[in-house]
């Protein structure tokens, strides 16, 4: 176990590397100096000349690499070019939101998910089956943007059941964690479904069944058990997918998350806190996957005692 | 035993059939798959028409009719300059079915290639390429496209280009594992015996055999591309007005929202038909070729 | 004899619905089982073996098999016409099973010693603690080492052996009244085989258990069983105790099967085999199943199906050589 985890920490080390080599070069590929970039069209000269020094813009790539790595890793993530305030205050202040955007369409996607799957799968071929599948279906092929703003009009402007702005209530949020977990929803849905119905043709099942056991047993006990396993693994490729959701939805909503902000700096041209943004992003994806491999080793005895 | 009952047995008939009539006949049991190509053929024949079909031109402004909702004379309704939507919406076919074939046909071509030599060969070159696309999966797929987007500036151009960039990695992996498989197989390690060179083995007994998993990641990806360049439109970092591309229309039609509803729904179910098609063509293709599939689901 | 026997097949039919067509795994199967005798089941793959196995557990819930006609008697019961809640609580207390899986039959997610004691828990109704105590017993008893930590081991840490050691004592946890072991022994290594053999015979004797040994190897027959069911095609071909069936055996096949056994000290260079393969169950031959493998065949076993000879004392046979022995 502490092997696993050591060679899965590892190998992030290496991947945030090279993240960052790439968040790194954002400001440098834009056409354009780097200083002007950073700092808006408004620069004087010395404004241009005290950045050039701060961050070794005269310096070699590999020094400037260096200086702003530093940085980063003492949180210092620069100032940000439109409000003039540090990016991670910038960021610190909508970074809460989004969290609660993400862990309200987490909850209800993986626990709807996870039943509509456990539905179809064990009642294969019968018209719950197919109720499940088209949900599923359908919830893959809609984009979270449209979504969105097909629930604005029907369930807020026609019927007024909610607040058309996220006001910070929990029934502000129902609407943007619906239209965010609704992908996720269907993943979930369908990759439940296929694993329940290959667990339930294992050769375990058939024992369990022979011990006399309930079907509810089988199914929730011994059924149940494995097929989460797979859709895990699921789970957590998903949720990268779902923080580009949460850009889209952001906007729809007009929900002031880090989807927001990220949309804002492009339309300001504000480079540092976009680059920041990224790499702060990018860390949750790498995280996120850490975190599901970890929790993939508990349900999984296999990994867990290796 | 038991469970082997379910599988058809292996038959004379069986063996004599070849991969391509397995494929056709597994494939029209896929009912859905089947209406999903369909109505794809159907959106191909719009792509290519769209400008002969279309009853009013995508830029024809009338002011007189602007955001009027659907009538006999416009079928969707009009926009705020009085476009007529249902041509607009037709034309957007052309837009969105060429970037996802051309966008993803260019990232198979790259990411199938880098998985090839990448499987084939392994060692060193092995190691960096697959750290380096690890480190390209940390992007969720629309972030990359907008950091990649923010970089070169905002257009139908830059965005296909990050989406080719997002999508490489897939292959990249896909083809490179398929490849690894493949590589240890009795009839590849018969050709080396013949002494088959290594690009000869590549391309005429690996490649092959990646095909069909291709084949079904390319459609899904397709329908993913699609997806993406709507998103990136709705954002403003796509396509540019007037061009009638769906995202941008959705995006356009945000402002009217209140009082037009028909201009938000229209485009929103062509970006909804187009991807469930791909879709349900993909699972439908990944069943046929894989029987073993059959069962499950 | 009629009250000995534990369970009686009556013109057992299981057919299978797929989108090919029906197939006829069993197709009018008749035995008796006489209580604490072993009977063994004996045919290729396909023969019928594991599904007549499966219909008497109710296990081809969840396949498109479905038993069609036929009554299953046990304990003064037909098991066919009983609910399902019935029948559930009737396996793995009265009537249980070892398959031949071990390495994929136990659940690679659950403790070992839970897998057997939520069976004790759940028709004796034992609290958690008795369970486990029983548990440990049974796993004691069925050989295993170091039983108290095993038993809070996960499958794949246990080897193949250990892992049909656990069903085993999985099966007999309740003290059954019939176990169904559905080759037991295929999968394992020669040298286990025989530990898991010796075990059952063991565990038999001293529980009085009576056993369906299902399996293809005449040799572990003649080691186990009372009494032989041959099965070729989804139907019973020959059936008597042991000794008829291995000293007077009637049927070709049963003939062939036999033959085909290596002895050692035989000069023969090759081994007697029975040509030919088990037929497609699409495009089953009219008459007797086996006829077109048959060295004997002639133009009526093409055409008609034979009925059973019976020599009494339980041996009888399905074949048409059989006839002259009666027309005396």
């Amino acid at each position: 176990m502490t092997k696993y985890i050591l060679k899965r920490v590892g190998g992030i080390i290496v991947t945030m590397f090279l993240v960052s080599i790439f968040v790194f070069m954002i400001i440098r590929l834009i056409p354009g100096e780097p200083a002007r970039l950073m700092l808006g069209d408004k620069a004087t000269p010395e404004m241009i000349e005290t950045i050039t020094k701060q961050y070794g813009l005269d310096k070699s790539y590999f020094e400037q690499y260096m200086i702003w790595m530093k940085g980063v890793l003492h949180g210092d993530f620069g100032n940000s070019q439109r409000t003039g305030m540090p990016v991670m205050y910038e960021i610190g202040l909508r970074y809460g939101k989004t969290v609660r955007l993400a862990l309200y369409a987490i909850t209800w996607s993986v626990i709807a998910g996870t039943i509509i799957g456990i539905w179809s799968g064990t009642r294969a071929g019968k018209w719950q089956d197919y109720t499940g599948i088209t949900v599923s279906v359908l919830g893959q092929a809609v984009p979270d943007f449209w979504l969105g703003m097909m629930a604005i009009m029907i369930l807020c402007v026609k019927l007024h059941l909610f607040p058309i702005i996220p006001d910070g209530t929990f029934r502000g949020m129902v609407l943007p964690a619906f239209t965010l977990g609704a992908y996720m929803m269907s993943t979930v849905a369908r990759f439940m479904r296929s694993s329940v119905i290959e667990a339930l043709k294992e050769d375990y099942t058939r024992t369990a069944r022979a011990k006399g056991l309930k079907e509810r047993t089988v199914i929730y006990k011994h059924v149940l058990r494995n097929s989460v396993i797979p859709v895990i693994t699921i789970i957590g490729m998903q949720l990268g997918v779902m923080l580009g959701g949460a850009v889209l939805v952001e906007s729809v909503f007009g929900y002031s998350g880090i989807g927001l902000l990220l949309l804002d700096s492009i339309k300001y041209r504000d480079y540092t806190t976009l680059q920041m943004l990224i790499l702060i992003i990018s860390f949750h994806v790498v995280a996120i996957n850490l975190l599901v491999d970890l929790l993939y080793a508990v349900v999984n005895p296999e990994i867990r005692y290796d | 035993m038991f469970f082997k009952k379910k599988n058809p047995m292996v038959t004379e008939e069986n063996d004599m059939d070849t991969r391509w009539s397995d494929f056709l006949r597994n494939f029209k049991k896929q009912k859905t798959a089947v209406v999903a190509f369909f109505v794809l053929v159907l959106l191909f024949f719009i792509a290519i028409f769209c400008y002969k079909i279309a009853p009013y031109g995508i830029n024809e402004y009338n002011y007189a009719e602007k955001l009027q909702g659907p009538s006999m004379a416009h079928l969707f309704g009009t926009d705020e300059f009085g476009r007529d939507l249902f041509s607009r919406v037709l034309c957007g076919t052309r837009i969105s079915l060429s970037i996802g074939f051309i966008t993803v046909t260019i990232a198979t071509v790259i990411g199938s290639v880098i998985g090839l030599f990448t499987g084939y060969y392994g060692g060193i070159l092995d190691g960096i390429t697959m750290r380096i696309l690890d480190a390209v999966y940390a992007f969720p797929g629309l972030i990359l496209a907008i950091a990649i987007v923010a970089i070169l500036g905002p257009g139908l151009a830059n965005a296909a280009i990050a989406i080719v960039i997002f999508c490489i990695p897939t292959y990249a992996r896909l083809v490179r594992s398929c490849t690894l498989q493949l590589k240890n197989s009795v009839y590849v390690r018969a050709a080396k015996c013949l002494g088959a060179s290594d690009l000869r083995i590549l391309f005429k007994h690996i490649l092959p055999g990646v095909f069909p998993d291709v084949i079904v990641q390319y459609s899904l990806s397709v329908s993913g591309s699609i997806m993406t360049t709507a998103s990136l439109s709705f954002l403003g970092m796509g396509a540019m007005s007037p061009t009638p591309e769906w995202g941008l229309l959705l995006s356009n039609s945000r402002t009217y929202f209140y009082s037009c509803w028909h201009y938000a729904v229209f485009p929103g179910l062509a970006i909804v038909i187009t991807v469930l098609c791909f879709n349900l063509l993909g699972d439908g293709l990944r069943m046929a070729l894989d029987p073993k599939l059959n069962d499950r689901a | 004899m009629e009250d000995k026997n534990i369970l009686e097949v009556k013109n057992l039919c299981t057919y299978f619905f797929t989108d090919r067509g029906v197939v006829k795994a069993v197709d009018g199967l008749d035995f008796d089982l006489e209580e604490g005798s072993v009977l063994g089941i004996v045919g290729e793959s396909g023969s019928g073996k594991s599904v007549t196995s499966l219909a008497i557990m109710d296990l081809l819930r969840g396949t498109t098999g479905k038993v069609v006609e036929g009554e299953i008697w046990f304990q003064g019961r037909n098991l066919v016409e009983l609910s399902e809640e019935e029948r559930r609580m009737i396996r793995g207390k009265d009537i249980s099973m070892i398959f031949q899986e071990p390495m994929t039959s136990l659940n690679p997610t659950i403790k070992v010693g839970e897998q057997v004691a939520e069976v004790i828990r759940l028709h004796q109704g034992a609290s958690k603690q008795e369970a486990m105590e029983r548990t440990i017993e049974i796993l004691k008893e069925t050989g295993l080492p170091r039983v108290e930590s095993m038993a809070k081991e996960y499958p794949f840490q246990l080897s193949g052996g250990q892992r049909q050691r656990v069903m085993i004592a999985m099966a007999l946890a309740c003290r059954p009244k019939i176990l169904i072991a559905d080759e037991p022994t295929t999968a394992l290594d020669v040298t286990i085989q025989a530990q898991i053999l010796e075990l059952m015979k063991e565990l038999q004797k001293k529980s009085g258990t009576s056993i369906i040994f299902i399996t293809h190897s005449l040799g572990v027959v003649a080691e186990m069983c009372d009494k032989v069911l041959v099965m070729y095609c989804s139907k019973a071909v020959e059936t008597g105790d042991v000794n008829t069936i291995f000293l007077e055996p009637k049927h070709p096949y049963t003939q062939g099967l036999l033959a085909s056994i290596p002895k050692i000290g035989s000069q023969a260079d090759r081994l007697d085999s029975i040509p030919g393969n088990v037929p497609n169950p699409k495009h089953m031959p009219s008459g007797c199943k086996f006829a077109p493998r048959c060295a004997f065949a002639d133009e009526r076993c093409g055409q008609e199906e034979p009925p059973f000879f019976d020599y009494g004392n339980g041996h009888k046979c399905r074949c048409w050589l059989c006839e002259k022995d009666f027309k005396g």
